[in-house]
Order: C-alpha cells, then sequence, then structure tokens
C-alpha cells in the first residue's frame, strides 16, 4: 500500500505541477492587469510604473522562474485586488467549499441510490421508466438556468429562500440542489444499471430463498455488490461538484473558492487564481486518495498495488 | 464510516458557519435603519489613491472618505469640501483654507498636515512605483510641492501651470496619516466621511456603519451593506424580496418599474475610427461610418430610452460640450453615396473593418453593437464585431496599437463628470496619447491651448472648437449614445439619483419612509 500511495503522490504532484504551469501561461495571455487597475486616462508612463511594479514588465520566463521560486515554498504572490498574500483569501473559502460540496454529494447519494434501486427492482415498467426520464432532465439541464428559475421560483415568486447570498442555512438550499442534481442524474443512471446486473445473481436468487426481506437484499447485499462502479462515478462527481461551485458561485454570489478563482480571473489577479488552482488541485489529489481507500475497503479484492 | 462521514460534516459545519460573513440581510423591522445596496462588482482596492476607480468610488467617496474639494451634481462644478476656499496666486501657486475642527474617523486631526500628507501620497509618488495609484492619472505627470503655512492655510505649487487644479483635487481623498502608509495600499481607510469601513470580506460583503463623531449632520442609515451580484436579474429580485434596498446596474428588462429610475453615467459610448489605415484613411469613409448609425432607434429600441442620442463625448455639464451642436445626423443614402465615391478612386471598401466590442461596456451592449454594424453594413462597408474581454480589449485601445492592425473601429465610453474636458480628451485627441489615434495639428494645437487657459470662456471656446473638427472634419470620434444607469430601491427608503450616483452613491441621502 505505502508504494502505492507514493507512486500515485508522485503522478499527482506531477500532474500538478502540470496544471500550475499551464495556469500561468494561459492567464499571462490575457494581458498585463493595468487595464483594469487604472483608469481610462492613465498616462503610459503610470502603466509602465504599475507593470513595474507587479513584474509585469519583465520577460514570461523570468515571471516564470519568480512563480516557481515563490511557489516552491508555498508562496503565491500578493493579491492584486485584496493586497494581501493570496493564499489568505483562498483559505478563507476552504471551510464553505468543502461543506457545500459535501452536501451536494450527500443529497445526490441520498436520493440517486433509492431512486437507482427502484429503477432496477422494477426495470422497464412505469416506475423505472419515470425514474430514467427525471434522472435525465436532472443530467441535461443547465446548472445556471436552474439556478436562475430557483431564484425565480423559490424566491422570488414563493419568498422561502433567499435569492442569493451566505447568511443563513436558507441560503444553501438552492446552491446545494443546484449543484447537486447533475450528480443526481448521473449516480441514478449508474445505480440502476449496476443494481440491475447485480440483482439477476445467483447469490441474490439465494438470499430471496434464505428468506430475507426484500429492503435487506436490495438494499444492504444488492448495494454492496453493486458498489464498486458507483464509487467510481461517485469520486468523478465529488470533483465535479468541487469544482461547480463556479457556476453557483457566480449566479448566487455564494462563497467558494471557484468563484474566488472567477473572480480572480475577472481581476486579473494571478497569484490568487493560481493559489486556488494549487488548492483545488490538492484537494482533488486527496480526494483520489480517499476514494482509492473507499474501493478497497468496499471490495476487499482490491489490493492497492 | 458513517461516525467519520458525520463527525467530519459536523465539524465542517461549524468552521464554515463561523468563517462566512453574512450577505447583510435587510430585516423589514420600522426601527431597522441598516439597508443593503446591491452593486454588480467588488472593489479592487479600498485605498484612497484609487478611488476614481468606479467600484472603489461608489463605496467610499463622499462616505468614508471626502477630498478638498468636490463636484456639484446639480451643475457639475467644483465646490469646497474639506476646503473653505482657494485662491490663485499665479499660474502655480494657490492657497487652499482648510476647515478647522474635523477629525478623521480615527480620532485624528485633519489639517493642513495631513492634507500635505495625503496629496504628496498620491501626486507625488515618494512610493510611485509601489502604489501605482489609480488617480495619479488626473495628474499627467505634473507634481506638487506642498507647504503647512498653519493648520488650517495649505500653499500648493504646481511643476506646471494648472488653472484646474480644485478639480482635480476632488479626487485625492483624505485619509488619516496613520491608516495609509506610504509603501502599500491600504484596505482600511479612515475618513472623514459620515461612514467608517466596519468590516471587509473579501467576495461576501463590505459593512459601513455610522461615523459617530462626524461632524455634519446626522444621516439616517446606520448601517450600510454592500453585496456583489454580476447578474443583473439577481439583483433587481433582491429589491422584490426585500434582502436589497438599493440595486444599481440594472438591465431595463429586469425591473419591475414603479420603484426604479434613471440617472446619468456622464458618460458616452463612441467609436473610435482608426485615421491611418486604409481603408478608414480616406474620410469619405469615416464620414460614411459617422452618417451611417441610426442613434435614435438604437437607443429607443435596444437601449429601451435608458440614454440618449450622442454626437459629442461629454454631457452639457462639461465645458467640451458644444451647445446646439448638430453633430453627423444620420443620412444612410449620402453615406452610400460617400462609400461609392470612395469606391471609384479606387478605394477597396470590400476589406474587412473590424469593430472591436468590449463585453462589459453596459448592459446589453453586445445588441447595441450590432445594430450599430449592421447600419454600417447598410451603406456598402464590410464591418464585422468582434466582442473582446477588457484585456484583449485594451490591447487595441490602447497604445501601443499592434503594428500590423487594420483599419479598425474600437468601441469604447468615456465618463467625464468633473466639468473640464482636459480628463479625457487629451488622452483621447492628442498625438501619441494613450488611447489617440489622430494627429491633427489643428487640434493638437487648440487643445494644447485650452488647456493652458484658465477656466472661463477662452477655455471653454478652445475646447469646443477642437472638438467640432474631430466630429465634422476629421470623422475620427463618432459617439452614438449617452449612457444612463437605472436603480431600483425597495419600499421603505427614499433616495433620489443624481448625476453623482454613478461614481459615488451618498448613503446620507438615503431615508427612510
Amino acid at each position: 500500500v505505502g508504494s502505492y500511495l507514493l507512486r500515485r503522490l508522485l503522478f499527482s504532484a506531477l500532474a500538478l505541477v502540470g496544471v500550475m504551469i499551464i495556469v500561468f501561461w494561459l492567464a499571462r495571455l490575457t494581458g498585463s492587469p493595468a487595464a483594469l487597475y487604472l483608469p481610462d486616462n492613465a498616462t503610459t508612463e503610470q502603466v509602465n510604473s504599475f507593470n513595474h511594479a507587479h513584474g509585469y514588465d519583465q520577460p514570461i520566463v523570468v515571471q516564470f522562474w519568480t512563480f516557481v521560486a515563490g511557489a516552491s515554498h508555498l508562496d503565491f504572490g500578493n493579491s492584486l485586488s485584496y493586497n494581501e498574500p493570496a493564499m489568505q483569501p483562498v483559505l478563507q473559502f476552504v471551510p464553505t467549499t468543502l461543506l457545500l460540496s459535501l452536501y451536494a454529494i450527500l443529497l445526490a447519494l441520498v436520493v440517486a441510490i433509492p431512486l437507482g434501486s427502484i429503477a432496477a427492482v422494477y426495470k422497464f415498467r412505469l416506475a423505472d421508466r419515470v425514474i430514467t426520464v427525471f434522472s435525465l432532465f436532472c443530467s441535461a439541464l443547465p446548472g445556471f438556468w436552474i439556478a436562475l428559475v430557483g431564484i425565480l421560483i423559490f424566491a422570488v415568486n414563493l419568498h422561502l429562500l433567499p435569492t442569493s447570498g451566505a447568511l443563513d442555512w436558507r441560503s444553501w438550499v438552492l446552491p446545494v440542489v443546484t449543484l447537486s442534481l447533475k450528480p443526481i442524474g448521473v449516480l441514478t443512471q449508474v445505480v440502476r444499471g449496476a443494481m440491475a446486473d447485480t440483482l439477476g445473481a445467483g447469490f441474490m436468487i439465494a438470499s430471496r430463498s434464505r428468506g430475507f426481506s426484500p429492503f435487506r437484499r436490495v438494499m444492504i447485499h444488492g448495494l454492496r455488490n453493486a458498489s464498486l462502479p458507483i464509487i467510481t462515478v461517485s469520486g468523478d462527481t465529488v470533483r465535479h461538484v468541487l469544482n461547480g461551485g463556479i457556476i453557483v458561485g457566480v449566479v448566487f454570489s455564494f462563497p467558494s473558492i471557484g468563484f474566488l478563482m472567477v473572480t480572480a480571473v475577472e481581476n486579473r489577479d494571478f497569484a490568487v487564481l493560481q493559489a486556488g488552482v494549487f488548492l483545488i488541485g490538492i484537494l482533488i489529489v486527496a480526494l483520489n486518495f480517499v476514494i482509492d481507500l473507499i474501493y478497497a475497503y468496499a471490495d476487499p479484492r482490491v489490493r492497492l498495488t | 464510516m458513517a461516525a467519520v462521514v458525520l463527525t467530519s460534516v459536523t465539524i465542517v459545519s461549524l468552521i464554515a458557519a463561523c468563517s462566512t460573513g453574512g450577505s447583510g440581510k435587510t430585516s423589514t423591522s420600522p426601527a431597522n435603519t441598516a439597508i443593503t445596496i446591491a452593486e454588480p462588482t467588488e472593489p479592487i482596492s479600498l485605498d484612497p489613491c484609487n478611488s476614481q476607480l468606479q467600484d472603489t468610488g461608489y463605496v467610499l467617496v463622499g462616505n468614508v472618505l471626502q477630498a478638498l474639494t468636490t463636484i456639484d451634481p446639480a451643475n457639475g462644478k467644483t465646490v469646497p469640501q474639506l476646503a473653505t476656499s482657494w485662491k490663485e496666486n499665479s499660474t502655480t501657486d494657490w492657497t487652499f483654507k482648510l476647515k478647522s475642527g474635523v477629525k478623521f474617523s480615527d480620532g485624528a486631526a485633519f489639517d493642513a498636515t495631513a492634507a500635505a500628507y495625503n496629496i504628496n501620497r498620491l501626486v507625488n509618488g515618494t512610493s510611485a512605483d509601489i502604489l501605482a495609484c489609480a488617480n495619479r492619472s488626473n495628474w499627467a505627470g505634473e507634481t506638487v510641492v506642498t507647504k503647512v503655512t498653519n493648520a488650517t492655510t495649505l500653499e500648493i505649487t504646481t511643476s506646471v501651470p494648472d488653472p484646474v487644479l480644485p478639480t482635480r483635487l476632488v479626487w485625492t481623498e483624505m485619509s488619516s496619516p496613520d491608516a495609509t502608509p506610504t509603501d502599500t495600499l491600504t484596505k482600511t481607510p479612515i475618513g472623514t466621511g459620515p461612514y467608517e469601513v466596519e468590516k471587509y470580506t473579501p467576495t461576501v460583503s463590505l459593512v459601513l456603519s455610522r461615523y459617530a463623531k462626524y461632524a455634519g449632520p446626522k444621516p439616517a442609515v446606520a448601517k450600510a451593506t454592500y453585496v456583489w451580484r454580476a447578474a443583473t436579474s439577481v439583483r433587481a429580485d433582491m429589491i422584490s424580496t426585500n434582502e436589497a434596498d438599493i440595486a444599481l446596474g440594472l438591465a431595463p428588462q429586469d425591473v419591475a418599474g414603479v420603484k426604479s429610475q434613471t440617472y446619468s453615467l456622464s458618460e458616452a459610448t463612441f467609436l473610435r475610427l482608426d485615421t491611418d489605415v486604409a481603408p478608414m484613411d480616406d474620410p469619405r469613409i469615416r464620414e460614411a461610418i459617422a452618417e451611417s448609425i441610426d442613434r435614435k432607434t438604437i437607443v429607443k429600441t435596444l437601449m429601451q430610452g435608458i440614454g440618449e442620442p450622442a454626437q459629442q463625448m461629454v454631457t452639457s455639464i462639461n465645458n467640451g460640450y458644444i451647445p446646439g451642436f448638430a453633430g453627423v445626423p444620420y443620412d444612410a443614402t449620402h453615406a452610400k453615396k460617400l462609400v461609392a465615391a470612395a469606391k471609384a478612386d479606387g478605394v477597396d471598401v470590400s476589406v474587412s473593418i473590424p469593430i472591436y466590442n468590449r463585453v462589459d461596456l453596459y448592459p446589453g451592449e453586445d445588441q447595441v453593437i450590432q445594430a450599430v454594424v449592421s447600419d454600417i453594413k447598410k451603406v456598402g462597408l464590410n464591418a464585422q464585431q468582434d466582442n473582446l474581454d477588457v484585456g484583449a480589449w485594451t490591447i487595441q485601445n490602447s497604445r501601443p496599437f499592434p503594428a500590423d492592425r487594420p483599419g479598425r473601429a474600437v468601441v469604447s465610453a468615456t465618463n467625464n463628470n468633473t466639468g473640464d474636458a482636459a480628463f479625457n480628451f487629451l488622452t483621447y485627441m492628442l498625438p501619441d496619447q494613450r488611447h489617440s489615434v489622430l494627429d491633427d495639428p489643428k487640434v493638437t494645437a487648440l487643445i494644447n491651448q485650452a488647456n493652458s487657459a484658465p477656466i472661463g470662456k477662452t477655455r471653454s471656446a478652445l475646447f469646443q472648437k477642437a472638438a467640432k473638427i474631430v466630429y465634422t472634419t476629421d470623422y475620427y470620434m463618432v459617439p452614438f449614445a449617452y449612457l444612463d444607469g437605472l436603480l431600483e430601491t425597495s419600499s421603505r427608503v427614499n433616495y433620489k439619483a443624481n448625476d453623482l450616483t454613478a461614481n459615488a452613491l451618498q448613503i446620507a441621502d438615503v431615508t427612510f419612509k
């Protein structure tokens, strides 16, 4: 296990370095932030002064090595917008980002597992067709549209929830539901497929003959044996949810790292963008480890070698 | 496993509950004197020397920070704020008399020494390379020497004759020297205004609270929370759900109507035409473009009346505004003839003319530029719309321009509520200036003369003469709309928008019903 984890860590670190390099170069293609930080009537001298103050007058290769030197000891530079070390605003939003992702994925699992199981039990019957149509809708509907319609119905018309922000628990409802809809759609289909295969297996017929209740057969014996594809897709879904805070952030102004990164792109705040990408990358690497461990726990035949 | 998950959720929930700031939801209690203001974008700086940046000015100017002078929104004239009067001793020497007994919200006294400190910090830039302040752009390389005569008297000597010094000082806000170092930008400006910054949570909210010892009249609003919502529909929705009391920068289709009002942005949007690259180097082509745009229809239909047709870069409160000027009327028939004549003389009118549009210039700008491009195409020119984000657009809008550029039109907008044309004519009309393609000796001479003339009829006449050549002889600038803003208020507050709303919404102007 130790060598497996070490190998995964090495490959993950390489991938993270690659992403950081790509983000650095792509961000610089958008030009100097002077256009945003200085008014329209700024003189050329003033623009030059701004670029010099922040190192944007240096050749791009020099800027890159400055970035590498800083990043090697986790110094991503100062945020242009917030005038503080770039990692500080990013770290501030880690708890809400994690919690938003956690709630969304838990909601997705809580809804998708029963729905997918019911669809598998009643395969090709009315319940299956209704659930399949519902899950396809969830998968297909664009997140920003769901978000705006959600605001219109639940905030403007019904006055049940706030339109945006993050004041109290009600502010979490629309962002969590918006973020979980696509995972609900995808996971429902995966659970349905995996359960349908499992329910037809010989050991399931044996468990029926042993007199286990339908609930126990499906939700305990069936689900455990169908769990591997569900865990695999759940892992991908968590990664989607972790990054999916962007749409939720933009529409609901919900404070998450994704939203902070969008704001950083708009503000040409390269340091915050790079710190955000780094931290999201670390979270995803950590998540991959956790998923591997869950995989081994769920199926003892899997060996982490 | 379940226990681990539950514990994790609980811990993260607690941390999140402690770390997220409030969005400033407004209670509907009659005793509540807090308001919430929904704006499109967050300030990218809270330093006084960046107050000219629109999002920064919205929040700070007049609310937290005050300057020696300010603009009277009624007529665009420069009037005293922390100064009581001023005197022009010579073309470069001025004496400013300051108010006595004024204190910053940290308790420090505002006096001539503090005023000199703030002016030097911005203008002379002792740490210029570090601060790189936005407001320094108003000074165009000019420096000053300050001399404190006594607590309420400040002498200022400018490096060049500066007849509009009091107007330049409008954007030189005063902040407590202790809170405003010269070697770094501050996030906690301490001003003399009726409010102070209580709490700033990046991307979430900025809270201003009433400064208890403010010397002026006590404002009705005790606390103002600014929140930022990118979607105009969400900002408008926040009014109908009582989550916000004022929502700014709305699109016409999003407002309910009854509680909405327009406000002047003192801003004109225009095409800046290349004059030095074919086919735009032929003045007939530029004149045809100017004549092709049906300004009235565009403003009435696409902008839904949130604005006015424009023939000039500045509004009537500015001394560069030409009273009674007809401009270049819409005449597609004549424009077609001009294009045909140019074609007959060998000008290749089929060549593509890119119209570089900045995507976030104002709500609905894409449709407006589509109509402009369509109008230009109708007269026989091959205009092509190219929507750019601010970074890519700046490459087209600012020097150094791309070396192999085609003949282009760049869509831009300029805001000038200072009353003086120097603050935008120079950068757009003088050769080699940052946004200028023009090199017309007549225009250059007139603007240079105007810029050194004292405020008055001569200065105004010279600016206006230069502008007329630019609009109707050079056909270099093609203004087509004055932009208005649209805001909505909740049913519990009174607020009357004025010409300063766009740059500095004064919370003290808000009262409760």
